[in-house]
Parts: structure tokens; C-alpha cells; sequence
């Protein structure tokens, strides 16, 4: 199910000033994405994985134009959408949905579920009548396995697991085309993820929707994603079909993260923390390669240049002046 | 808004079964109101014209249940009178200062553009003392009750506009304002149906104790001076004309001294109930 | 293993019920769990938030909330009843003998002292760790203080943190999240308790962190001979750390067996459910298998087995009796009726 992509980013940039103030001179900024490019094709999964500080949520925000970039581009169907305004905007945000981390939050604590659910409608110009709305809203509900009764009900009525199974059913109420997801499931326990995740991919092939899925959760983006790019410090690092990435992971970062992952499995080997040290804080950037300082196979050069994403092998991507090197020598 | 607000409704009935001393407070307060709000029919008006030199500072008896002050008026349908006159005065006064503080302070929490200049102007007032403050404005502008309530409005508002701004300031960064953007809502709809919605409750729930406050503030304009005059039924310039004769008609202090007292203690309570019920409430 | 089995167990819970009071009215919590520990295990009590998992650890050290009262049951540790001992004397079974290492390190830690004086603060408390020859009351306020500080910076070296002579002297603001738990987890083992109990302790770390605190945790049971409470969601960390496997529903224990059997051939039907319902990362893209339904709520559950709503391999007799824990083995308990039933 190719096409010509739904999503493109094209060397996107975003960086926070940091303290400073009046007084001070010194200007600390936080690179929280540092050029990130990426392409999404209708109707796929796209999987962005990484640990806290890497600059995920912040591109999720990006996407959902809920930040603006401080450079680069970002084109939905083909057009920029930077400096859209009035009806053109309303026409993106029906058009590209976001679904948040925390569904305690993400609602408003004093409106019911149905208002919740019909407000975007109006506002959106999704719908007109009330009649109309509130059939829209229950059926929403329903997609994701809700009872029509929960419409009644106020937030903190309800658990995390059903929160978040509203939050994700007002965003597909205004029938979106992309879908961003910054974690989920991330809130919520196994069981309920099981549900929402396969929820997910029914609505998916159903609706003919487009997937961005953020996660920590290794085997959550293995499980949804065809496409898993891995992020460390505002980069990516690694790109490529899920299946091969996991497989045979180029970066050491990505072969860290998937070690690190404790298999359900007594007899399976034990995880072998092959990252070293702490994750990094994004206003203190390492010269050269920005992974070098916890990289077990650093060599000079990784702490003198930073090597760019480059196609190693067909349809794969990374940063690495020896990509590979965390398989080759574990052998 | 009805389900939250009927359902904080059950919740704050059921607090207050178990909240004797704030169910006391509200009892007497509402006791209090009625006598205020029936004031005007009870007695007339030409009651402060009264005056019956030959009968003045005569103690409590069957008659003159509260005995008769400096000018020989009976004090009880004075002091019944400013009742009315000093509620009326203070609750106009609070609900003023809560809609401008509230709407001021929404406002400057949501729109940056208008936080720096709207605390400036809040800082100016903030540092001046309440009542140099009213006493100011009072000389401006006359000393009727009217005016002094203007003056204490001024002196009201700031406070609550501090508090509306920092409430909104904290909302704003919540999840759920940047789902509600993303869904296409715009800001003059989020602060109105969002935003207020869910952080007046706790800037509100200090007016009852801030109405006690004002009622003691008029008292001491009163008392220093600056009251409305003796012509005037209001319980601080009846606390402050008594004042001279404390020793030989102590009625004449104790009477509205005591109403002051009551209605600003009723209203405390009332006031830390209210605080108990919609703070921690919207926590759960 | 078996040499240990026959010395007292380090913990021993026996039909523990709890209720809690929520908005007045007392709920059952936990309904008959029991568990035992033996020296040296590790235990990892598995389940989802509702499952009354960290409520049973909090009980053995005695760390309730108000709201929570026993209505039965037992806790022994090292053999002493803790239940119903007075304050004073739960203070001291914390001090030595159950160290609890919570999910959130920064919040337990003091942020105004530095990490070296809050465990040096630990062995001041405790002389006799300062002193091997029982002499401990004669040294002196410095000497104490001297001995404390030498042996905090060792129980930071314990924990595999680098560069401690350094670190001792850093407030916790400075540390990573990681670091900050390892300052704690070396806290907790400071009197070398005969328990320590660790309640989701990975949960807020990233995943490259959690497995360097996950391998810390394999190396210091070996290096000390740990007994551990694992309270964990993951049963990819239970497979990891674990000995033995207790899965817990709806306020009970419905599977207890040795980590491999467990994996291997679970019994009960939300174990296997569990199982299943975990996506996995190797081989080819696994069907999640949903477990149908949600955990029902502590103030209405289900007569009978409180799984059977959900259950796919559901008898009659699971909507009118609850079935007890029967012994399918050597260390293995299901309770469910398609295991039979103790009174057959």
C-alpha cells in the first residue's frame, strides 16, 4: 500500500532557549530535535523509539503543530504546513490528530464524556446539529469497545484503561487521516494495552489510517510499527522495516536498547547492558558522535566527527561510523 | 456544567453533615441575611431621623431591646438597619472584586502580552495599605457608603486577580489544554468553557472570609473617621459613636460590636468549609 | 535450595485479608493471599494495578496507608509476628530486618542533605555495623561519624556507582534517576536486611537504565546472599530476577510456581492469559491476544472465582465458589477449579 508519502520531514529543528534571562549573558539552549528527516507512506506505521530526553514527544508536538519549528520543514499531502492560518489549519488539525500519554490529563476534568467528545466536532466544523454530533460521538465510543453509558460520565469516574480508549476515540471521531501517538499505552497495564493495541490495528486496515507511534516501549513499536526509526539526542540514529531492525540492529544504540529489553523468558540469555552510563540531557551535547560517551566500541573518530545517516544497506539506515560493529563483535 | 456542579453540590452537603461548626456558621449567617434582607420592611427608614435627646443612652429594656445610643434612637432597628446596609455594601463589594479580579487575572495568565502590565498595575495597588487606600479614594470621591464601597473594591480586586493569574498560569501548561488545541479549539472558547471552569472554585471559595473582612474594614473607616456619618445605619460608625461612652452605655459597643463579630466568624467558617470542599475535591 | 527450605522461611504470609475504606465504606483489598519466602529467593509478585500486589508488600513492614485495616490473616518475619506490633517495634523491623526500595527514588530521598550523609546517617544509627568487636559504644561521636562516612562511600561501590568518593558528596538533584536508585537501593541494603522488598523499583527509569539496575540486582543476590520481594507489572523482569512467581487478581494470589514452570506451563487461566497478552520482540510479529473485559472494581466483584467473567475455560461452579489454592506440585499452587479443589 504505497503512494506518494503522507508525512515528509524534511531536516527538522527545534531548539528551546534555556535560563539566561536579563542578567545573564550566557544563552544555554536545548536542542531538543536536531535534523531529523522522515517519510511516511499512507496507510503505514511509523515507529519512533527512544528514551527520555531524545526528542520524541517534542516532534510529536511538531507534527501536531502544537510547536513550531525552529527550522526545517514538515509537509502533510504534499503541502508545507508552516504559516497555515484560519480555515486552512482547521482543515489540517481534522485533518492530523494527536493522542496523548497521560488520558487523566488529557481531558477536561468537568466535561462529560459526550461533550468531550462532540466539542471537537463543532469546532472543527466536523459535523452540524447536535443530533448529528452525539451520533458521531457514540459511535466513536463504540469503535473503541466503550459502552454508550461511560457518554454520562465525568473523567475521574473512569479508569486509565477507559480514559485512554476516549481520548483515542475522540481523535478518530473527527475522522482523521494521520494519527499520532505519543505513548499510548504507556499508562495503562497490560491487558488494557493488549486491547487498545489490537483495537488500533483493526481501525487501522479498516479506516485506511496513517500511524505515527511514539513509544519507549520497544515492544510496543515492534508490534504496531513497518517502519521504526530510533532517536538519540535530537537524531535519528537507526531507520529501517521493523523487521530487519530488529533483527540485525546496525547502531550500538539500538542494539542497547533491544538487549535491554527483559524477555519473558527464564532460559533466555541474560541482558547484557551494553550502554554504559546515564542517559544524557539534551543541553550538554558530546562533540563529535553524540552516542561516543556510553558507546562500548567508541573509537577516535567517534569522538571527533559526527557520522550522518547514511543508507548502509538497502532500505536501512545509521548514524555509525561502524555500523554493525555491536553484532560483529558479540559473535 | 450541571453534572460537576450538582454532583459538588451532593459532596458539599455531605461535608457539611459532618462539619458541625460550619454548618453553625452557615446557619447563623443565613439567620443574619434574612434579618438584612427583611431590615427595610421591619423598620423604617425616618428611624435615624429620630432623634430623642431626652431619651438617649437609656440601657436595654422591654421597648428599646438593644437600649438607645448617643442621639436616643432605639439602637435595635439601628443596629438591624446597618445590618442591611453593611451586607449589602460588603457582598457588592466582594462580588465586584471577584468578577474584575477574576476576569483581570484570567486574562493576564492566558495572554502574555498582557501579564507584565496587568501585575505591575496589581503590584501598585498591592503595596499600598488597604486602608490608606480607601481612605484616598474615599476623600476623592465623598464619604457615602456608596463611595467607600467603590474604594474598597479597588482595594479588593488585585488580590483575587493575583490568584485567578497564577490558577490560569498552572492550567494552561495541562495536557489536556494542548489536546483541546490540537482539537481546534479556539483560545477566547478555552479560557470561557475550559480554562475558568476549573480554576475560579479555589479563588472564589475565599470570598465568604474576605466578606468578614471587608464588613471589619468599614467598621475601622468608620472608626477612624471616615465613615459614611451618623446619619448613616452602619454598624462601624454605631461601634465608633459608642465608643465614647463605652463606660456609661456599653450597649452602645457591645450591640453592633457583636453583629460585626458574628457575621465575620459565620462567614469564616463557612469560608474554611468552602475551601475544604472545592480544593482538595478537584484533587481527587 | 532445599538446605534452605527446611530453616524458617524469611517471610511467611498466611491468609492475608485487608480492607480499605474508600469514600466510607470498607472494601475487601486482598482476600486470603499467602506467600513465602525462603533465604536467598527471589519472589516476584506479578500483577496489574488493582491486583492488591503493592498493598501486600506494604504490609509486611507495616507501611499502610490509614484508610487500610487487617481483618486476617498472618506475617512472619524471621519467624516474628508483625501484625499488630506497636509502632516502635515496626521501626525496628524496619531498621533490620525489611528494607522496602520504592518506585519513585527522588521522592525518598532528602534533597537538602547529600546522598553520602543520608546512608552515612544509616550507620550511625546502627553502631554496631561500625565496629566488628561488639565495641561499638565506645567509640567516640567523631570516630562514629568517621567509620559512617567510610562505609557509605563502600555501599556506593556496592552498588556499582562510579566514581563514588566523588558522588557521596552530591545532592540528589545532581544525579540521574538511575543513579539516584542505586543511592537508594545501597540505603536499603546498609544493615544487610534479611528482606528487601522492591516495589516497582524500575518502572520511572529508561529501559537502558532499568536493565543496568536489573543486572546490579542479579549480581548483588549473588554477591550477598539477597532475599528479594520483586513487585513488578513486567514479567519480562519476573523471568529475569525471579526464582519463584506469585500472580496476583483482584486481591489474590491465583498462581504460585518456580519461574521456569511458570514460563514454561503456566496454570491458571489469567496467567496464561497474561502470558499471552504480552507482545514479544523476537521472531516474527506475534498476534496480541487481548485478555476480554476489565479487572473488576474492589467495590463489586464477581461471586465465585473473581476471574470467571473474563475466564475463557469458565465451569459452572466458578460463579458460585471461589476456589482455594491447591497444590499441583512440589513449590506450585493454582487456584481454580479446573486444578480441582482442596476438600476433593
Amino acid at each position: 500500500m504505497t503512494g506518494a508519502p503522507v508525512l515528509e520531514v524534511e531536516r527538522l529543528i527545534k531548539h528551546f532557549p534555556v535560563g539566561g534571562g536579563l542578567l545573564s549573558r550566557r544563552k544555554v539552549v536545548v536542542r531538543a530535535v536536531d535534523g531529523v528527516d522522515l517519510q511516511v507512506r499512507p496507510g503505514r506505521t511509523f515507529g519512533l523509539v527512544g528514551e527520555s530526553g531524545c526528542g520524541k514527544s517534542t516532534i510529536a508536538m511538531l507534527l501536531a503543530k502544537l510547536l513550531e519549528p525552529t527550522a526545517g520543514r514538515i509537509r502533510f499531502d504534499g503541502r508545507d504546513v508552516s504559516g497555515l492560518r484560519g480555515a486552512a489549519l482547521k482543515e489540517f488539525r481534522r485533518r492530523v490528530q494527536i493522542v496523548f500519554q497521560d488520558p487523566y490529563g488529557a481531558l477536561d476534568p468537568r466535561q462529560t464524556i459526550l461533550s468531550a467528545l462532540t466539542e471537537p466536532l463543532f469546532t472543527l466544523g466536523v459535523v452540524s446539529g447536535r443530533a448529528r454530533a452525539v451520533e458521531r460521538a457514540t459511535e466513536s465510543i463504540g469503535l473503541m469497545g466503550l459502552d454508550p453509558e461511560v457518554l454520562k460520565r465525568l473523567p475521574h469516574e473512569l479508569s486509565g484503561g477507559q480514559r485512554q480508549r476516549i481520548v483515542i476515540a475522540r481523535a478518530l471521531a473527527v475522522a482523521p487521516q494521520l494519527l499520532v501517538l505519543d505513548e499510548p499505552t504507556s499508562s495503562v497495564d497490560v491487558s488494557v494495552q493488549a486491547q487498545i493495541l489490537s483495537r488500533l490495528e483493526e481501525l487501522k486496515a479498516r479506516q485506511g489510517l496513517t500511524y505515527v507511534l511514539i513509544s519507549h516501549n520497544l515492544v510496543v513499536v515492534r508490534y504496531m510499527s513497518d517502519v521504526v526509526a530510533v532517536m538519540y539526542l535530537g537524531r535519528i540514529v537507526e531507520m529501517a522495516e521493523s523487521a530487519r531492525l530488529f533483527a540485525s540492529p546496525l547502531h550500538p544504540y539500538a542494539a542497547a536498547l533491544i538487549s535491554a529489553i527483559p524477555v519473558p523468558d527464564p532460559e533466555a540469555r541474560t541482558v547484557a547492558a551494553l550502554a554504559r552510563g546515564d542517559v544524557p540531557s539534551p543541553v550538554h551535547m558530546p562533540a563529535g558522535c553524540r552516542y561516543h560517551p556510553r558507546c562500548p566500541y567508541a573509537e577516535r573518530v567517534c569522538r571527533e566527527a559526527d557520522p550522518p545517516l547514511t543508507e548502509v544497506q538497502s532500505g536501512h539506515h545509521a548514524a555509525c561510523h561502524f555500523p554493525g560493529v555491536a553484532f560483529r563483535q558479540a559473535r | 456544567m450541571a453534572p460537576p456542579v450538582a454532583e459538588r453540590l451532593r459532596e458539599a452537603a455531605r461535608l457539611l453533615r459532618h462539619a458541625r461548626l460550619a454548618t453553625a456558621g452557615f446557619v447563623v449567617f443565613l439567620v443574619i441575611l434574612a434579618t438584612g434582607a427583611a431590615a427595610p420592611f421591619l423598620i423604617p427608614g425616618s428611624v435615624v431621623r429620630d432623634v430623642q435627646f431626652s431619651a438617649k443612652l437609656a440601657p436595654p429594656d422591654a421597648i428599646h431591646w438593644f437600649g438607645t445610643d448617643d442621639f436616643g434612637r432605639d439602637l435595635f432597628s439601628m443596629v438591624l438597619l446597618a445590618t442591611h446596609l453593611d451586607l449589602r455594601a460588603a457582598l457588592s463589594v466582594v462580588g465586584a472584586a471577584l468578577v474584575i479580579g477574576i476576569g483581570l487575572g484570567a486574562l493576564a495568565g492566558f495572554v502574555k502580552s498582557l501579564d507584565e502590565p496587568l501585575m505591575r498595575i496589581t503590584d501598585v495597588f498591592l503595596s499600598i495599605p488597604s486602608l490608606v487606600l480607601a481612605m484616598a479614594i474615599a476623600s476623592v470621591l465623598g464619604r457615602s457608603i456608596e463611595n467607600l464601597s467603590i474604594a474598597l473594591v479597588f482595594v479588593s480586586w488585585p488580590i483575587y486577580c493575583r490568584l485567578m493569574r497564577g490558577q490560569v498560569l498552572s492550567e494552561k501548561e495541562k495536557p489536556y489544554v494542548r489536546a483541546l488545541r490540537s482539537l481546534g479549539v479556539g483560545r477566547a472558547r478555552m479560557i470561557v468553557r475550559h480554562i475558568i471552569p476549573n480554576t475560579v472554585f479555589p479563588v472564589v471559595a475565599r470570598a465568604p472570609a474576605d466578606v468578614g473582612l471587608i464588613l471589619i474594614t468599614l467598621a475601622a473607616l468608620s472608626y477612624i473617621g471616615f465613615g459614611p456619618g451618623p446619619y448613616v445605619p452602619e454598624w462601624g460608625s454605631l461601634v465608633a459613636a459608642g465608643q465614647a461612652y463605652i463606660f456609661q452605655a456599653p450597649w452602645l459597643v457591645v450591640f453592633p460590636g457583636g453583629a460585626i463579630f458574628l457575621t465575620s466568624l459565620s462567614l469564616n467558617l463557612v469560608g474554611d468549609w468552602a475551601r475544604d470542599v472545592f480544593d482538595p475535591r478537584l484533587r481527587s | 535450595m532445599a538446605r534452605r527450605d527446611r530453616e524458617p522461611p524469611v517471610l511467611e504470609v498466611r491468609d492475608l485479608s485487608l480492607e480499605l475504606s474508600i469514600r466510607g465504606r470498607w472494601v475487601r483489598a486482598l482476600d486470603g493471599v499467602s506467600l513465602t519466602i525462603h533465604r536467598g529467593e527471589a519472589l516476584g509478585l506479578v500483577g496489574e494495578s488493582g491486583s492488591g500486589k503493592s498493598l501486600t508488600a506494604l504490609s509486611v513492614p507495616g507501611l499502610l496507608p490509614d484508610n487500610a485495616r487487617v481483618v486476617g490473616g498472618s506475617i512472619r518475619v524471621m519467624g516474628e509476628d508483625t501484625l499488630g506490633r506497636s509502632e516502635r517495634d515496626l521501626a525496628a523491623l524496619r531498621a533490620r530486618s525489611v528494607a522496602f526500595v520504592f518506585q519513585n527514588p527522588t521522592s525518598y530521598l532528602n534533597p537538602m542533605l547529600t546522598v553520602g550523609r543520608q546512608i552515612a546517617e544509616v550507620f550511625e544509627q546502627s553502631p554496631e555495623l561500625l565496629d566488628a568487636s561488639g565495641r561499638a559504644g565506645a567509640l567516640s561521636r567523631g570516630e562514629r561519624r568517621r567509620r559512617a562516612w567510610l562505609k557509605s562511600i563502600e555501599s556506593l561501590r556496592l552498588v556499582r556507582i562510579p566514581d563514588p568518593d566523588r558522588i557521596v558528596r552530591q545532592y540528589p538533584f545532581e544525579l540521574s534517576g538511575g543513579m539516584q536508585q542505586r543511592a537508594v537501593i545501597a540505603m536499603a541494603l546498609a544493615r544487610r536486611p534479611h528482606l528487601v522488598i522492591a516495589d516497582e523499583i524500575t518502572t520511572a527509569l529508561d529501559v537502558t537504565v532499568q536493565a543496568q539496575i536489573l543486572s546490579l540486582l542479579s549480581e548483588l543476590r549473588r554477591q550477598i546472599d539477597m532475599t528479594l520481594l520483586l513487585i513488578t507489572h513486567d514479567l519480562g523482569i519476573v523471568a529475569q530476577l525471579a526464582d519463584r512467581v506469585a500472580v496476583m487478581y483482584a486481591g489474590s494470589v491465583v498462581e504460585s510456581a518456580d519461574a521456569r514452570t511458570f514460563f514454561r506451563a503456566a496454570r491458571h487461566p489469567y496467567s496464561q492469559a497474561l502470558l499471552q497478552a504480552v507482545p514479544t520482540i523476537h521472531g516474527d510479529r506475534t498476534v496480541l491476544r487481548p485478555i476480554p473485559g476489565t479487572m473488576p472494581a474492589l467495590a463489586a466483584p464477581p461471586p465465585g472465582c473473581r476471574f470467571h467473567p473474563r475466564c475463557p475455560r469458565v465451569l459452572e461452579a466458578c460463579a458460585r465458589i471461589k476456589p482455594e489454592p491447591v497444590t499441583t506440585g512440589p513449590g506450585q499452587a493454582v487456584a481454580c477449579h479446573l486444578y480441582g479443589s482442596p476438600a476433593e
